[in-house]
């Protein structure tokens, strides 16, 4: 990964107590660097005409349209925002390591942060899911005065849950966020990937479009010990004496395979992923975030309605 | 292979740390927390090249380094090899010291004390030394250590055998202290002169009494006892405590008034459990008969003074006896008539005796009367053709003024025949009447030239005349100033003894013998107007041992303790020293000429000196303190410094076993010395595991750089 000198290196900006303003500094460099970007402003009203049945409610009924063609059609708005945003955050013990200085959590709710502050500040709307084994908490998106607030507080929260369980929280989320959007799931994935596919395709099917942004420490992908030592799973306490010297090709090769599991399935359910390795400034994270963004081309309603016209 | 501090081998438990600590090296350092172990294989840790032990003589080495240092710090001997050396039995000098008082007549209590003696005899290993000693008032060597220690084992404990049913009780007073002190400086020399080998005996003392309080145990808190000698205490006990004892209370007729009775005292020993007793005479006489009796109350531990019907005029001793309590051996006392002596004192001089001016004023009171003796001072005018030789008893003559040329003769010859004759030089005619007498007719005296007041000094108290004053409380003769001496110029008086000087150099007194008798010379006199000597406390006492000087105590002093010695000495006018003493088991004691004290007063009772039917007689008693029987506590003897051996229990000897057999593993181990060599070893195999180590450490570095440029 290449930093730039341009960004702010996520060891200092770690070192801002306040996530608010950690996510308003991001945001703000990263903005400046925006607007000279080809990619500002993608948000963009959506309405449908459909002809009236019996049952619509007679308030959306185009009267003016009645008087110029006479016929009833209603007038369907897309949405007041122009996106609904949820990020999910992982907030497992397994969060909680980190080799930096803090914590692949510390970086994942930065991130998370600074993606409620960029799409606030687009007025969009955002909401916010943490969850470890069970949902912790659920901020459904909204796009008022003092969400943003409300967003920042519930990220605030420290890392709790015990192990990381991605059935029983996308389950819950696919229950109780009816209306289709965008679903930012933040997590390091160190778990089981056998149900994930399930999951993830449920959610597709109910219309989400869904980015998976893995949280990685360099250590863990790297594996640079030296010393052998007793090794402590975060989640499970489970022990193990491990040589790092003869265990770390195994380990890097089964965390390939892992992450390629990860790919796999993402590219099956055309989810976008990514990976954040916990040393790359959050800009740079930003910017993919919006490359991949502008990769899938519009406005994930839109695409996705485009796409199931396609289909 | 014994251990003198097996304690140690538990040290023997460190050989274990080197592989403990390499168990812990094995561990791995710390616990490190992960995010996931998923990835990890779930098999157990490798044994790696670290973990296995692959340096075995290093770790060898130092186990050998760690049990050798424990072995060393037990420090390990051999019992077998050397033991015979060190397990010589030393053996041990023991004094048997017997009581033999006469507090040790009551009841079985000697028979008990001889047996115990002789089971001590009979205990003794061959490789002892014993000595046998009695004491009462002396002590006396029954068996010495040299006699002992030359007779085989079993002629030896014979000999003790016999000479120990041979000893009896006597009669006499106990003198604990000055019997140990002599006993245990005999048991220091004794060793002393063995050889080295053999000075490593312990020495004990073991005392055989029934520890009377009333021993006598003074010398014992004023010299350093022996640090070497221990004392153990077998005391012997009657089996009934009442003992009351009858004494002759000093001066028993001392009053004149009381002619006709005598002062005894009745003492009743502390731990007696009655106190009511009868006095009795044995015999008739005209104020008693042996019917009647006096019932006397003591109380324990206290005494009474009890006035007994007496006649003064008795023709034999008669014997006054205690009934009432268990043990009778001090339970009787002889009483003789009391006979006063009548003494004369000459006095030749002209002034009167109620001239307090003069010196005859002083000499009048200078002997007061008492109920043996009454002395009278009779004068006798210089004018006075010659001293009277009907004169009888004259004790002493004082000459205060110069002699006529008839007088010298008799006085030569009341001195040659035992006489004291005393000058009182108040002129210097008197000092030369003393040359004359002498035989120095031509002595130029002058009257000294005294600046303010001279003082005696430079006196000679080994003489009789003042060694009554023979001690610092009573030495001080500085207060006495005289303002007027007499004086001769050069060394006339050579042959004389200076028993005095003044603090020029001159003679104060002065003595020659003459014959049996003496002259003295006092420089000054003791008149007021020469000096304050009549008005100091030394005069009453000069005069008295003046008078004493030849006719000896015999007439202050006519009751003895058994163990006293008796003058015998006749006295100027008296007949000659006798040559027989008759004693009160009508034995009789032949005195070798010249000898001038009995001694042999060893049984109580009355003695005669002479065959005459009207000798001298005198009685000899107990000792008062004899009859103090109450125990004295044997702390009484550790509070003087004397280290009491601890009497001996099982559980003691077992102790004293164990602390033997510990001595002699300390000198065993003290002689081998075999830790040395351990630590030797140790030192040795660390100095080899040290080189070993650094080899390794080196290897491995070679290796590491080898491995680094590849």
């Amino acid at each position: 990964m290449t930093t730039s000198g341009d960004f702010i290196d996520p060891l200092t900006l770690m070192r801002i107590k306040s996530l608010e303003l950690r996510a308003k500094a991001v945001v703000e460099g990263f903005q400046s660097g925006l607007n000279r970007s080809p990619y500002h402003g993608f948000s963009v009203e959506f309405t449908e005409y459909r002809q009236y049945a019996p049952g619509d409610d007679v308030r959306y009924l185009d009267w003016k349209l009645y008087a110029r063609s006479d016929r009833f059609y209603i007038k369907r708005f897309e949405d007041e925002t122009n996106l609904r945003c949820h990020l999910i955050l992982d907030m497992s013990r397994s969060m909680g390591y980190g080799s930096l200085g803090y914590s692949k959590a510390d970086y994942a709710r930065t991130l998370v942060a600074t993606l409620s502050y960029f799409l606030v500040s687009q007025r969009d709307a955002v909401g916010l899911v943490t969850f470890a084994d069970q949902m912790e908490s659920f901020v459904p998106a909204r796009f008022r005065t003092g969400h943003l607030r409300r967003l920042m507080v519930t990220l605030e929260q420290q890392v709790a849950g015990k192990s990381t369980d991605l059935d029983v929280p996308l389950e819950k989320i696919a229950e109780r966020v009816a209306r289709r959007g965008m679903l930012v799931l933040v997590s390091d994935l160190l778990s089981p990937i056998d149900t994930l596919e399930n999951r993830l395709a449920h959610l597709r099917a109910r219309g989400h479009e869904v980015l998976l942004f893995q949280v990685l420490d360099p250590a863990e992908l790297n594996f640079d010990f030296d010393n052998p030592a007793l090794f402590e799973d975060a989640e499970t306490g489970r022990k193990i004496y491990v040589d790092p010297n003869t265990a770390r090709a195994n380990y890097q090769q089964r965390l390939e395979e892992h992450i390629a599991g990860i790919r796999s399935i993402c590219d099956r359910l055309g989810i976008s992923y990514r990976q954040f390795v916990t040393d790359t400034p959050l800009e740079v994270a930003m910017g993919e975030f919006l490359r991949s963004r502008q990769h899938k081309g519009s406005l994930p309603a839109r695409t996705s309605a485009a796409n199931r016209r396609a289909a | 292979m014994s251990f003198l501090a097996p304690l140690f081998i538990a040290g023997l438990a460190a050989v274990s740390l080197p592989v403990l600590f390499h168990m812990i090296r094995r561990t791995p350092r710390g616990r490190i927390p992960f995010s996931t172990v998923m990835f990890f294989d779930p098999s157990p840790p490798q044994i790696t090249r670290r973990s296995r032990l692959d340096n075995w003589p290093l770790l060898l080495l130092r186990a050998l380094a760690l049990i050798l240092l424990a072995i060393a710090f037990a420090r390990p001997f051999w019992r077998a090899t050397t033991g015979a050396n060190v397990a010589v039995n030393d053996g041990r000098q023991i004094a048997i010291l017997l009581d033999s008082s006469a507090s040790m007549r009551r009841g079985k209590i000697w028979n008990d004390a001889v047996a115990r003696a002789e089971r001590i005899v009979d205990d003794a290993t061959p490789v002892d030394r014993i000595g046998l000693f009695t004491f009462d008032r002396t002590l006396k060597q029954v068996v010495g250590f040299e006699e002992s220690s030359s007779l085989e084992p079993a002629a030896r404990k014979k000999l003790l055998h016999q000479r120990l049913a041979e000893t009896k009780p006597g009669w006499a007073a106990t003198d604990l202290g000055e019997a140990l002190q002599y006993v245990a400086e005999t048991l220091v020399a004794t060793d002393v002169k063995t050889t080295d080998q053999q000075s490593g005996k312990s020495k004990e003392i073991v005392l055989i009494s029934d520890m009377q309080v009333g021993s006598q145990t003074r010398p014992l808190g004023r010299s350093q006892w022996p640090a070497d000698v221990k004392l153990s205490v077998e005391r012997v006990k009657p089996s009934s405590t009442t003992n009351a004892g009858l004494q002759l209370a000093r001066s028993a007729a001392a009053r004149p008034t009381e002619e006709d009775k005598i002062r005894v005292r009745v003492v009743n020993a502390a731990n007696s459990t009655r106190e009511q007793f009868q006095l009795r005479w044995q015999g008739d006489g005209p104020f008693y008969s042996t019917e009647q009796t006096i019932d006397v109350y003591v109380p324990p531990g206290s005494s009474r003074i009890v006035r007994v019907p007496f006649d003064p005029n008795l023709s034999s001793p008669a014997k006054l006896v205690l009934t009432g309590d268990d043990h009778d051996f001090d339970n009787s006392i002889s009483v003789d008539r009391t006979t006063v002596q009548n003494l004369n004192v000459l006095y030749v001089g002209s002034d009167t005796a109620s001239d307090p001016d003069g010196l005859r004023f002083y000499i009048e009171r200078a002997f007061p009367d008492n109920g043996l003796r009454r002395v009278t001072v009779i004068g006798q005018p210089p004018g006075a053709p010659a001293i009277s030789p009907d004169t009888h008893n004259v004790g002493l003559v004082v000459v205060a003024e110069p002699l006529l040329e008839k007088q010298f003769d008799w006085l030569r010859r009341h001195a040659e025949e035992g006489g004291t004759l005393l000058f009182v030089a108040s002129s210097a005619d008197v000092y030369q009447s003393f040359g004359k007498l002498i035989g120095k007719p031509d002595l130029k005296v002058r009257e000294a030239d005294v600046a303010g007041y001279a003082m005696l000094g430079d006196i000679d108290f080994a003489h009789p005349l003042f060694a009554s004053f023979d001690d610092p409380r009573f030495a001080d003769f500085t207060s006495i100033h005289f303002w007027k001496y007499r004086q001769i110029d050069g060394d006339k008086l050579a042959d004389c003894r200076v028993l005095a000087r003044f603090d020029d150099g001159t003679p104060a007194v002065v003595t020659k013998q003459l014959g049996r008798g003496s002259a003295t010379l006092f420089a000054s006199g003791w008149h007021p107007a020469d000096s304050q000597l009549a008005l100091s406390t030394k005069f009453v006492p000069l005069m008295n041992g003046l008078l004493e000087l030849n006719a000896g105590r015999l007439d202050r002093q006519r009751h003895y303790t058994v163990g006293d010695a008796i003058p015998i000495a006749a006295r100027a006018n008296e007949s000659a020293t006798p040559s027989v003493v008759h004693g009160p088991e009508s034995q009789t004691i032949q005195l070798t000429s010249g000898q001038r004290t009995f001694t042999d007063t060893v049984v109580p009772g009355v003695y005669r000196l002479g065959d005459a039917p009207d000798v001298p007689r005198f009685t000899v008693g107990l000792a008062a303190s004899e009859s103090r029987t109450a125990p004295m506590p044997v702390e009484k003897l550790e509070a003087l410094g004397i280290p009491l051996k601890p009497t001996e229990t099982p559980a003691t000897k077992a102790a004293a076993a164990q602390r033997e057999r510990q001595l002699k593993a300390v000198e065993l181990e003290g002689r081998q010395k075999i830790w040395r060599w351990l630590i030797l070893a140790a030192i040795v195999a660390l100095m080899a595991e040290t080189w070993l180590a650094g080899r390794t450490t080196k290897q491995i570095a070679i290796g590491h750089a080898e491995g680094a440029e590849s």
